[in-house]
């Protein structure tokens, strides 16, 4: 007789879950904004343009054509050509890579140091929070861009200089949010419960602290890589980035600036490309951020 | 609401303005020492530079590539003191900074303070006006389309997010292409009049005005919803008088704290700026400096716009209570 | 020809989207010189209602009624400019918790002026101050000259919301609409203000008061509506609709008010047979130990300025084995502070707190680990004491002790024990109820067995009849297994209802304790008489 019960009650169970989980999927999937879609669809087509950039390309980057030279924007070259004739859209396409791994690399940089510091002065007591805080107020006082310069001043302007320069100088103002996070999580009811129930500080942090002050995290990397691409891609235009054969985003920027009154598509073009990656990764990091926050409820 | 009973406010004002000394003399102290922090960061990062400095300030000054004499690199050594110990030449440099006394430029062999004096109008009246113009652009905006519903409130709220992460060099660019080489209206460089401030004050204002509205507007709906909105237009206020008398001045205070932030986010900027309309200011001649590798000029550049920053955070604080009564009263 | 009613109200309704309809049909009458009292709990549709009479029943909300009309003049299709020449001048409002109902950033004065200024009166500077002055004094503000030019947070909460009046009585409208005015004060500040409206509508202003407080509308009001989920389920005049209730609701709203009369009665009807586990019977046992001591107890906090603030001051009191403990006070008498040093969580700056007669408080954190479960704690506001991740079943499962075997066998006893179904296992606790959010935490803290629970205003948040699904609850686990509660309230109703002793509190003293009867009914202290003679209380005896 229970057995019997039990064996009914966890069917029932079962198929009863498994329309809940239906729905569930179909309200979160229809709940999601158009625009955070679109955003992601756009991510998908740099995401191939860095992986497989033979895929979009439409001409070969490299090909230099002295017969049509300065295009503006057509049908067979949508982002014009340059002034060797080279199809702009397809540099582009071929610079996504490199500029990608810039954007990637500058911000695990920034997150590394963010994290450590932003760590520590949450988690490591009066001493060390006072003394970071301190630390990170003073580079605060640093123009970004200015920091940076000072970087390629000092070394060479290498890809790894500009890397270093964009991570260190995004750093601070990542590392003073997650200490707040930390700060804040800290003082929360649960973590007061869970003192309350005998858990061990060890216990508590794992189980509480860590999980919840690293929330945001996801969206700040993202919002980060599209940072850092842009303030990379400013560099770059000021000539202090890669070497300009390569179609790296920033150095078409600095190549194209000789040109700008007469042919505006090779500064426009590039720009235009980074505004759009950007702006898809804030996107996607905001509705992530409204999520977290819980102003966005999708059951 | 002029009368008030003298009597009781004197002891009260007095023992609040022994406390607001105080509170403002901290606030200097603090400023001071966060100046100080950022000279001796500047001065740890130069001194890590490789190579061999002489050699590069002999090259820089000749123009050319050659290996000087040992004799030169001798005197040039002396000269700036390298061969001294970085304790010594640390206590120079932060003595140096006290009188005034920024070094002497690599390259033009003039005093960096002298070069940054006659630099730096153009660059405080581009961010001057830039940030003027962001609030202004911010504000009308938010004013009119934040916490409504409809197709205008969610294009603009889209049109902020879009402006505040376009970089400003390529804004620059595209108003120069339009309204400078095809319309003709603006000069294209140079010019220090009002005419050539236009366009470079718009193109960092700009995307500022874009990250300046995301947050007010946030808070400028969050604030739509407090009970005290309700409240006054319980009292027979109008929805536009609500908004500018009650909500706005809630929803400015998140802003002005990021003003600070703003100012240095402006001369980065600035640099990029001064470099697309071929404007002098010190962003241009620090990215010229920067190429060259005059060191002097870039640490010079960079440490007064750190005491900048650092003023201007201090106008802020001080100044924060005027929009937010209760830090007066707490 | 008789004239028309002051405000006529027939088949008002109110409806946000298409089906969303949250206010279904209400029609009453005000007169001048009356009282109507619209009572409800939470989502009863109440405010919504309030507010649909001024106007501003809020974005996107469809309002259509039969009859709409003040002064006889028709309201239902009135344009907003219209609206604005009306609100103020004819209706006032007033909002529940003046501190976030001024404005922040402003002076005082100022918000009670802007009604003079919108509606063209008072047009001189002088002539202005002069009439908030004149106000503030009309309401009982001290020092009015001064508190007009100061901020909301300068002032108490009972002169905010005394300037909250005075703000919306500045054009002397005929109208007073006051949609839970008291709600956020302490009992003698709300005696105070209730004072204050009844003088105002003595002097012959039409008053409609919002209330979830029975007590406070039967005090009140000449006439009564009831409210549930946007229908009027009772109306008529209060002396009826508090004697005789004629709706099974209204009843059972009038038993579910806990108070010295419903001390060992259920406060709500039984729904569900609760299981019948192995009762461990424990009549308080007062010969032994205490189970709890606290032995002088101080506390001092750091204010921002520097200068110290004394919350406790010295309380002592002990806690016997199946015993209720209430301490009771008002915001400010350092009555948490109590329950934080009892639980550990604060440490006493002097005195200590003795658990079954061992130190307790005195113990190093890492000594006292392992004795924690033997004591657990009930917040007011549970939803920030879980970790917004977690499930409701590794909530529980997480405040089992180590060595506990069947780990979910026991959650879904636990589960069982606050009537909450298995299928709230896999709820979080964003997608909970108030009601069952507080079933939860109940569940959590009797989950390691404890001998005492310290409850910190348990049921101050909830409604009527879900505060007295929990009280019940309460009372039930404490038979069953002889816990011994700690708790900590403002509400004196409560306090009477559930306990043994009861232990006031004022600005950190404790002032009087003893048996609940001897301390409430014949309180010897000056505070505890007036705290006492504060409370509103049902004006009319429920015939059997």
């Amino acid at each position: 007789m229970s057995s019997t019960s039990t064996i009914t009650g966890t069917r029932l169970g079962f198929s009863g879950d498994f329309r809940r989980r239906l729905t569930y999927v179909v309200t979160f999937v229809t709940s999601i904004p158009v625009s955070v879609y679109v955003a992601a669809f756009i991510l998908g087509g740099f995401v191939l343009a860095a992986l497989a950039p033979g895929v979009l390309r439409t001409h070969d980057p490299f090909r230099t054509d002295l017969f049509s030279t300065l295009q503006a924007p057509s049908l067979s070259h949508i982002f014009g050509t340059d002034q060797s004739g080279r199809d702009v859209f397809s540099r582009v396409v071929q610079g996504t890579a490199q500029s990608m791994a810039i954007g990637v690399g500058a911000t695990t940089l920034s997150m590394s140091i963010a994290l450590t510091l932003g760590i520590a002065a949450g988690l490591g007591g009066r001493m060390a929070d006072s003394l970071i805080s301190r630390f990170l107020e003073v580079m605060f006082a640093f123009p970004n861009l200015f920091l940076a310069l000072l970087f390629v001043t000092i070394f060479d302007a290498t890809t790894a200089t500009l890397i270093v320069a964009v991570g260190v100088g995004t750093a601070p103002g990542y590392a003073r949010m997650i200490r707040g996070q930390f700060l804040a999580v800290r003082r929360a009811g649960y973590v007061e419960a869970a003192t309350a129930l005998g858990h061990s500080w060890q216990r508590i942090v794992r189980q509480h602290i860590f999980p919840n002050a690293m929330r945001p995290l996801v969206v700040m990397i993202t919002l980060g890589l599209g940072q850092s691409i842009v303030w990379a891609s400013g560099l770059a235009f000021l000539g202090l980035g890669v070497a300009p054969p390569s179609p790296e985003w920033g150095a078409l920027l600095d190549a194209g600036r000789d040109y700008v009154v007469n042919a505006w598509w090779l500064e426009v073009m590039p720009g235009f490309a980074i505004i759009v990656f950007a702006l898809s990764v804030t996107v996607i990091g905001q509705h992530l951020q409204d999520r977290l926050e819980g102003r966005f409820h999708p059951v | 609401m002029s009368v008030v009973t003298a009597g009781v406010a004197s002891t009260a004002d007095r023992a609040g303005g022994r406390r607001r000394v105080r509170w403002v003399a901290s606030r200097l102290l603090g400023a001071i020492t966060v100046f100080w922090a950022t000279a001796t960061f500047t001065f740890c990062v130069q001194a890590l530079m490789p190579g061999n400095r002489a050699e590069m300030i002999i090259n820089l000054a000749s123009g050319t590539f050659s290996q000087p004499s040992a004799a030169q690199i001798a005197a040039v050594n002396a000269k700036y003191g390298f061969n001294d110990p970085l304790i010594v030449q640390y206590s120079h440099y932060i003595s140096g900074l006290v009188s005034g006394d920024f070094g002497e430029s690599y390259q033009a062999h003039r005093p960096v303070i002298d070069i940054i004096a006659e630099q730096i109008w153009p660059t405080i009246q581009l961010t001057l006006s830039a940030l003027v113009l962001a609030w202004v652009m911010a504000i009308v905006l938010t004013l009119a389309t934040a916490g409504r519903q409809g197709r205008v409130s969610s294009f603009v709220g889209a049109l902020q997010v879009a402006i505040a992460v376009s970089p400003p060099y390529w804004i620059g660019t595209i108003l120069l292409v339009i309204f400078a080489v095809k319309l003709g209206l603006f000069p294209v460089e140079g010019n220090n009049g009002l005419p050539g401030l236009v366009l470079p004050s718009l193109a960092l204002a700009i995307p500022l005005s874009g990250f300046i509205g995301r947050i007010i507007r946030e808070e400028f709906a969050r604030v739509l919803e407090q009970p005290f909105v309700m409240s006054s237009r319980m009292r027979g206020m109008g929805d536009f008088g609500v908004r500018l008398r009650h909500v706005l001045r809630h929803a400015v205070l998140p802003g002005v704290t990021l003003s600070g932030w703003a100012l240095g986010a402006l001369f980065s900027g600035a640099a990029v700026i001064e470099t697309v309309f071929a404007r002098p200011g010190i962003g241009g001649l620090l990215v010229s400096a920067t190429s060259v590798r005059d060191i002097p000029l870039v640490t010079g550049i960079i440490v007064v716009s750190a005491g900048m920053y650092i003023v201007a955070n201090l106008i802020v604080d001080l100044a924060y209570p005027i929009i937010d009564p209760r830090l007066k009263a707490a | 020809m008789i004239n028309p009613p002051l405000l006529a109200v027939d088949n008002l309704r109110v409806s946000f989207g298409r089906g969303n309809e949250v206010v279904k049909g209400v029609s009453f009458t005000v007169e001048a010189g009356r009282c109507l009292a619209i009572v409800g709990e939470s989502g009863s549709g109440k405010s919504v209602t309030a507010r649909s009479l001024v106007g501003l029943a809020g974005q996107g909300a469809l309002v259509q009624a039969d009859r709409l009309s003040f002064e006889g003049r028709d309201l239902t299709a009135l344009p907003d400019r219209e609206w604005r020449r009306v609100r103020g001048r004819h209706i006032g409002f007033v909002l529940q918790d003046a501190l976030v109902s001024l404005d922040q950033l402003r002076p005082v004065g100022r918000e009670i002026a802007e009604g003079l200024q919108l509606h063209g009166e008072a047009r001189s500077r002088t002539e202005r101050t002069e009439h908030v002055v004149r106000l503030l004094e009309r309401v009982g503000v001290p020092e009015p000259t001064v508190k007009a030019r100061q901020l909301p947070h300068e002032l108490s909460g009972g002169q905010r919301q005394r300037a909250l009046i005075a703000a919306s009585l500045a054009l002397d409208p005929k109208l007073l609409i006051a949609d839970e005015p008291t709600t956020a004060l302490d009992v003698t500040v709300q005696a105070r203000i209730l004072d204050l409206l009844a003088e105002t509508q003595a002097r012959g202003k039409a008053l409609i008061l919002i209330s979830h407080n029975l007590a406070v509308v039967s005090r009140m009001a000449d006439e009564v509506i009831v409210m549930r989920r946007g229908e009027v389920v009772e109306c008529g005049a209060a002396d009826q609709v508090f004697r005789e209730p004629r709706h099974e609701y209204t009843r059972r709203l009038l038993n579910a008010v806990p108070s010295m009369h419903s001390r060992g009665t259920r406060l709500a009807p039984a729904s569900a047979p609760r299981p019948s586990l192995p009762v461990q019977p424990a009549a308080p046992s007062y010969a032994e130990n205490p189970l709890l001591q606290a032995n002088g107890l101080v506390k001092r906090f750091r204010r921002p300025d520097g200068s110290l603030h004394t919350a406790v001051r010295g309380v002592s009191f002990s806690l016997n084995t199946g015993e209720t403990l209430g301490i009771v006070g008002e915001s400010g008498s350092g009555k948490s502070t109590v329950a934080r040093m009892v639980m550990a969580l604060e440490t006493p700056d002097e005195g200590e707190v003795l658990l079954n007669g061992a130190p307790w408080t005195a113990l190093p954190e890492r000594q006292r680990r392992k004795w924690r479960r033997g004591i657990s704690i009930v917040y007011q506001d549970p939803l920030s004491s879980f970790d917004p991740r977690w499930t409701v079943e590794r909530v529980i499962e997480d405040s089992l002790p180590k060595d506990e075997a069947h780990r979910r066998a026991r959650v879904t006893e636990l589960l069982e024990l606050v009537s909450l179904s298995n299928a709230f296992r896999i709820r979080r606790p964003l997608e909970l109820s108030g009601g069952q959010r507080q079933r939860v935490a109940i569940a959590r803290a009797i989950a390691s067995r404890p001998k005492v629970i310290v409850c910190d205003e348990p049921v101050s948040a909830l409604d009527v009849s879900i505060q007295a699904q929990i009280l019940d609850l309460l009372g039930d686990l404490k038979h069953q297994f002889g816990i011994s509660y700690l708790f900590i309230s403002h509400d004196l109703g409560v306090i009477h209802h559930l306990s043994d002793r009861v232990l006031v509190m004022s600005q950190g003293e404790a002032v009087e304790s003893g048996d609940v009867d001897d301390i409430l009914l014949r309180p010897q202290c000056r505070y505890t008489q007036d705290l006492v003679a504060a409370v509103p209380r049902l004006r009319f005896a429920l015939a059997a």
